[in-house]
């Protein structure tokens, strides 16, 4: 038999927040990265950047860590986005009245 | 308004927690249809990167060259409008079977759905069915359960791992690479990502399962957007079926007011996202029809016509006929059409062959014996699996040649021809800056021709 679902007045799991913060910061980063890397060569950015100068094969590097470059900044938008609607509005102080 | 000092849980902070769904097994069309579709797309995924065609492995996005090879066709990073126009193409084919089928992408094609379907079936073959599932799941860790559970972890890592090598495989040849894997001897990115898509793929399909569709998929939020009342969805006859409850033997249930539904329940057992379809359209919902081939196995047994749960348009179940060519239908199809056919053509007009020409810009011209020169640097790219020889030629002012050194070149199977060349205006030619052409033709295939404007600047 279905039951009723358990309701609770706590805020979302943190659990669910992280999730969707995650997964909606991945799509972007992964749109960013082909978009980036169908324009520049990572072989190219690699004389400019030290960085890029890996230890296996200088473009999957590239490519690896302009991955993880995007990600970073997208998870970084995507996390301050749902941190802010997560958290309760201080309250009102004109609500405070008389 | 808001008061301070009454706080009452705002709207949206309540939540349903989260409980483990387990769908029971169905049968019947819809569950055939679903599995051979799953079976063909897993069957596509694991097998397309085996395939070979002409000598090389017939679909590779090479990332370490910067090619694509789709076939016969060889994309490079200069045809990425072609990657921006197949999106495109899959975004509009999306709204347009959604609009006509409601969410047809998400019971029959989502790599969600087709490999969860996957990770359930080896749960139940593990675990047994869904009351056997339960009842362990309910029990002490002894050590069937220990044993079950370990060997249901084992099969879905070891096919995550499989999932997430053949997924590497699509962007490095996939011989060497399980070569490696088989030897333990997967190296560097290659290893790295294999886990990072093992790892998701097992996080999907085997933990996340319908809370992706629920809470990270936003398909699943936007999709209503593209519905309107003659789009087919997943629903439940309530005219037909209530008053449910279960149907005495010796009394025809249409005589004392009943409906045809028996409140069994078998509906809400089989669905994977864990809802229930007789409370209406809802979001989770993603039309996997499970309800529907429960409730004919049900119908037929109580010899009530089938179709309490069906595929219908809401315009339908309130007795209206909405034509299936609607205004929606029809754009999305049109703009589907155009742009295919678009694509299509460019692709068919597309050249195998690129120039580039930067004018120096460190002389603007010499004054020699014989004319005027200047100096430009040619790029010239064979997107060809041959070698070609290319003729470069130059025009726009009378008395314009080439040195001679670079009048025939011949460059190599997807290799770029960088030199500078010459142009030289024989004496009398006109003065000022003067817009001029490069062209270069395949000497054996006329069809390799690209053509790049500059200028030519003269005293």
């Amino acid at each position: 038999m279905p039951t009723a679902p358990e309701v609770s007045s706590e805020p979302r799991p943190l659990g669910r927040d992280i999730g969707v913060a995650v997964w909606s910061s991945f799509l972007a980063a992964a749109l960013a990265t082909m978009c980036f890397f169908a324009t520049f060569d990572p072989n190219a950015l690699h004389d400019d950047a030290e960085i890029l100068r890996g230890a296996f094969s200088p473009r999957m590097t590239g490519y690896t860590l302009g991955f993880f470059f995007f990600w970073s900044f997208t998870l970084l938008a995507a996390g301050l986005t749902v941190y802010l609607l997560r958290g309760r509005m201080p309250p009102d102080p004109r609500a405070d009245g008389a | 308004m808001r008061r301070a000092h009454a706080p009452a849980p705002a709207r949206g902070e309540t939540y349903a927690r989260h409980e483990k769904v387990y769908p029971r097994e169905v049968s019947g069309r819809f569950a055939r249809l679903r599995t051979l579709a799953v079976w063909g797309l897993l069957g596509i995924y694991y097998g397309l990167p085996w395939l070979q065609f002409h000598g090389r492995q017939a679909v590779l996005f090479d990332l370490p060259a910067r090619r694509f090879y789709v076939f016969g066709l060889v994309l490079w990073p200069q045809d990425f409008i072609f990657l921006t126009w197949l999106l495109v193409l899959a975004g509009l084919s999306l709204f347009f079977f959604t609009a006509v089928g409601g969410r047809l992408w998400c019971g029959y094609a989502c790599p969600q759905t087709v490999w969860t379907e996957l990770f359930v079936r080896i749960e139940r073959w593990v675990e047994g069915d869904r009351a056997r599932q339960m009842k362990r799941d309910r029990g002490p860790w002894n050590v069937d359960k220990w044993l079950r559970k370990g060997t249901k972890q084992a099969l879905w890592i070891l096919l995550a791992l499989w999932t997430g090598v053949t997924f590497v495989g699509f962007f490095a040849p996939i011989g060497p690479l399980v070569g490696g894997a088989l030897n333990g001897e997967l190296s560097g990115w290659a290893l790295f990502w294999s886990a990072f898509y093992a790892f998701a793929t097992y996080g999907n399909a085997g933990f996340l399962r319908e809370q992706v569709c629920k809470y990270m998929c936003p398909y699943a939020r936007f999709q209503s957007a593209m519905f309107d009342s003659g789009t087919l969805v997943i629903t439940y006859d309530r005219a037909r079926g209530e008053p449910r409850g279960p149907h005495a033997r010796e009394v025809d249930p249409r005589t004392i007011g009943q409906g045809d539904c028996i409140d069994c329940t078998l509906c809400v057992q089989v669905c994977p996202t864990g809802i229930d379809i007789r409370e209406g359209l809802q979001y989770e919902c993603i039309a996997c029809a499970a309800c529907i081939d429960a409730c004919d196995g049900v119908m037929d047994r109580i010899g009530r016509p089938r179709g309490l749960v069906r595929y219908a348009s809401l315009a339908a179940l309130e007795g209206r006929e909405l034509p299936v060519l609607r205004l929606r239908v029809l754009v999305y199809g049109g703009l589907l059409t155009l742009i295919a056919i678009a694509g299509l053509v460019a692709l068919s007009l597309r050249s195998n062959v690129g120039l580039d020409v930067i004018r120096d810009r460190n002389v603007l011209y010499r004054d020699t014996a014989s004319g005027i020169d200047n100096v430009y640097s040619l790029k010239l790219l064979n997107k060809d699996e041959r070698a070609h020889e290319f003729r470069i030629s130059v025009e726009g002012l009378p008395g314009l040649t080439l040195d001679e050194a670079s009048r025939v070149v011949r460059v190599g199977a997807g290799e770029v021809y960088s030199a500078p060349v010459r142009v030289i205006a024989l004496n009398g030619a006109p003065h000022g800056v003067r817009a001029i052409r490069f062209t270069i033709t395949g000497t054996d295939d006329p069809r390799l021709y690209a053509t790049s404007a500059s200028r030519f600047i003269a005293p």
